[in-house]
């Protein structure tokens, strides 16, 4: 593997490695950090978020799907949650 | 210098009316910033797009990379891929070894600071000249810069005609700014002219056209590469912005960031070689695609290397630059270099208060002060803190992780402030006593108290 290759696998990897870490640290922290780490979560993954529609869905989508350890990767749209592509 | 943050800053502040002028100085260029920003109504939507800009890139950086790199090799580029600080000198010597030359130019160029290429060329007998006029003051003063944006900051003019005196033969005690200018001018123009490799940082890498954009205030860089008859051009993997038209958006929010212009005087774009010359870019790994995975330090890449956050940070500001032993200083230096090499920047993350300024002026968005704090955790966990500092933190959470040790240590503490002030008041023992008060010690703790007052009702 030439140095080029050796970067551009680090960065794919680290990418992934990324998601893996950061949705399994989402559990055991409190809502507030919840809610802004899982916002940047979502835009760091490629999510095109525009807009959170309120507070209580987002905990509730945290406390429904990501917590119950599902790898999901979500776009949050203007006026709802919505679930597009599940991994 | 120390390896020690406080230790430097310790003996900067020493001079106390030097350390109020430098304080002065770079809240003076914070203020134009807040001028510059104001004027703008759209100043916060800008820096969205920038933060999302960036974002954007670094989701995709191995996509920009591979499209910025095909592109350069289209327009006759040649692109070289550096893994570390040490491979970079490397090519770097290898351009210059093959073309058979033996002096270089270089206008400012933070990565190759953060690699330590000066010193790596100058093993091989390679002259560095810096082209940059505060670069080239410090140079002179075997210095390194103390501000990414101003690099000579910390001198006054007395300090640059005692140096221009020494080195440059000007007239002793002539102080006067344009002579002192005229000075540096005479002098660099003689390697701008004689020097067949010319090394510039790069700003921005467009991946839509394979160009370079190189932003100065002197056109230093132009000058050089306009003159050389090689170009190297260093950048880190996080300089690629997807389009051009992503340039309208860094390049407004720069050059206010960084020192209240509208617009960088000189913004140039170098796309491919002019006839007969030769251009090369490195892409500079150097441990960037560890941050690129660590979602706590990610956004730290999204830097555009403004200094708007050395310029309101209160500890930057009152410790100066050379205080961080690195010549990335400031918060930013903080947050980028323990990454690097931990055990020898494990201080940094400490040099702050934290109080988020640099967060509020960043204008990329990034969450400095945040950032700062988590690598204190990180620091604190991998052992690299000092044993001192350890210790306390052990002793304090066992002393916060039970109720009744905290009230016994509470009380201790008061009978002692009362008994033996004197050891409170040691200087050696107690360094927040050194420039503060203690204050008199209640006769209760407030817990006590509460009780007492809810009994009487």
């Amino acid at each position: 593997m030439n140095v080029s290759e050796k970067i551009l696998d680090e960065i794919k990897t680290g990418k992934s490695a990324f998601r893996k870490v950061t949705i399994t640290n989402v559990n055991g922290i409190q809502y507030i950090e919840k809610k802004q780490q899982f916002i940047q979560t979502l835009k760091l993954i490629g999510g095109d978020v525009t807009e959170v529609a309120n507070e209580s869905e987002v905990n509730s989508y945290l406390s429904q799907k990501v917590i119950s350890g599902k790898k999901v990767i979500t776009i949050l749209k203007a006026e709802k949650l919505s679930i597009d592509k599940n991994e | 210098m120390s390896f020690s943050h406080a230790d430097n800053a310790a003996k900067f502040i020493a001079d106390e009316a030097r350390t109020d002028w430098h304080d002065e100085t770079l809240w003076f260029i914070r203020s134009k910033r807040d001028k510059a920003a104001h004027g703008l109504p759209e100043w916060e939507d800008l820096r969205q797009a920038a933060s999302d800009i960036k974002e954007h890139a670094l989701n995709n950086l191995d996509t920009y990379l591979i499209q910025f790199e095909n592109n350069a090799l289209a327009n006759g580029v040649k692109v070289h891929w550096a893994y570390d600080g040490e491979q970079h000198n490397q090519i770097v010597h290898s351009i210059l070894k093959n073309a058979g030359i033996k002096k270089m130019i270089k206008s400012k160029s933070m990565l190759t600071e953060e690699c330590h290429l000066n010193d790596y060329l100058k093993h091989y007998g390679i002259e560095v000249i810096d082209t940059d006029l505060g670069e080239r003051i410090v140079q002179l003063r075997e210095e390194t810069p103390s501000h990414i944006v101003l690099p000579a900051i910390h001198l006054k003019k007395e300090d640059v005609s005692a140096t221009f005196y020494k080195h440059l033969q000007t007239e002793k005690g002539n102080n006067a700014s344009r002579y002192l200018t005229r000075a540096a001018r005479t002098h660099l123009r003689k390697s701008f002219f004689t020097s067949e490799v010319a090394l510039t940082g790069v700003n921005f890498a467009v991946a839509e056209t394979g160009s370079i954009v190189v932003s100065t205030n002197e056109g230093n860089a132009d000058l050089g590469v306009n003159s050389a008859r090689v170009h190297i051009a260093s950048m880190g993997i996080e300089k690629i912005i997807p389009e051009a038209k992503h340039l309208a958006v860094f390049l407004r929010l720069l050059a206010r960031s960084a020192t209240g212009q509208p617009i960088t005087t000189y913004n140039s774009h170098f796309t491919k070689p002019m006839q007969g010359k030769e251009m090369h870019v490195i892409i500079v790994n150097n441990k960037r695609t560890k941050q690129l995975a660590n979602p706590d330090f990610r956004n730290s890449l999204k830097c555009i290397r403004c200094a708007a956050c050395f310029n309101t940070c209160p500890v930057y500001r009152r410790s100066g630059g050379h205080s961080y032993h690195t010549a990335v200083a400031g918060p930013f230096g903080s947050l980028h270099l323990p990454n690097i090499d931990m055990k020898a920047n494990a201080d940094l993350p400490f040099a702050s208060t934290p109080c988020g300024s640099c967060t509020n002026v960043c204008p990329v968005k990034i969450d400095i002060h945040n950032q700062l704090w988590k690598w204190r955790q990180v620091l604190m966990k991998d052992a690299y803190a000092p044993f001192g500092k350890k210790m306390a933190m052990k002793g304090m959470a066992w002393v916060l992780g039970s109720p009744g040790l905290y009230r016994f240590a509470g009380n201790m503490a008061r009978w002692v402030m009362r008994v033996f002030p004197s050891v409170l008041k040691n200087k050696k023992m107690n360094a927040w006593y050194k420039q503060r008060d203690m204050p008199t010690p209640p006769k209760e703790s407030f817990r006590n108290w509460f009780i007492t007052q809810k009994k009487d009702g």
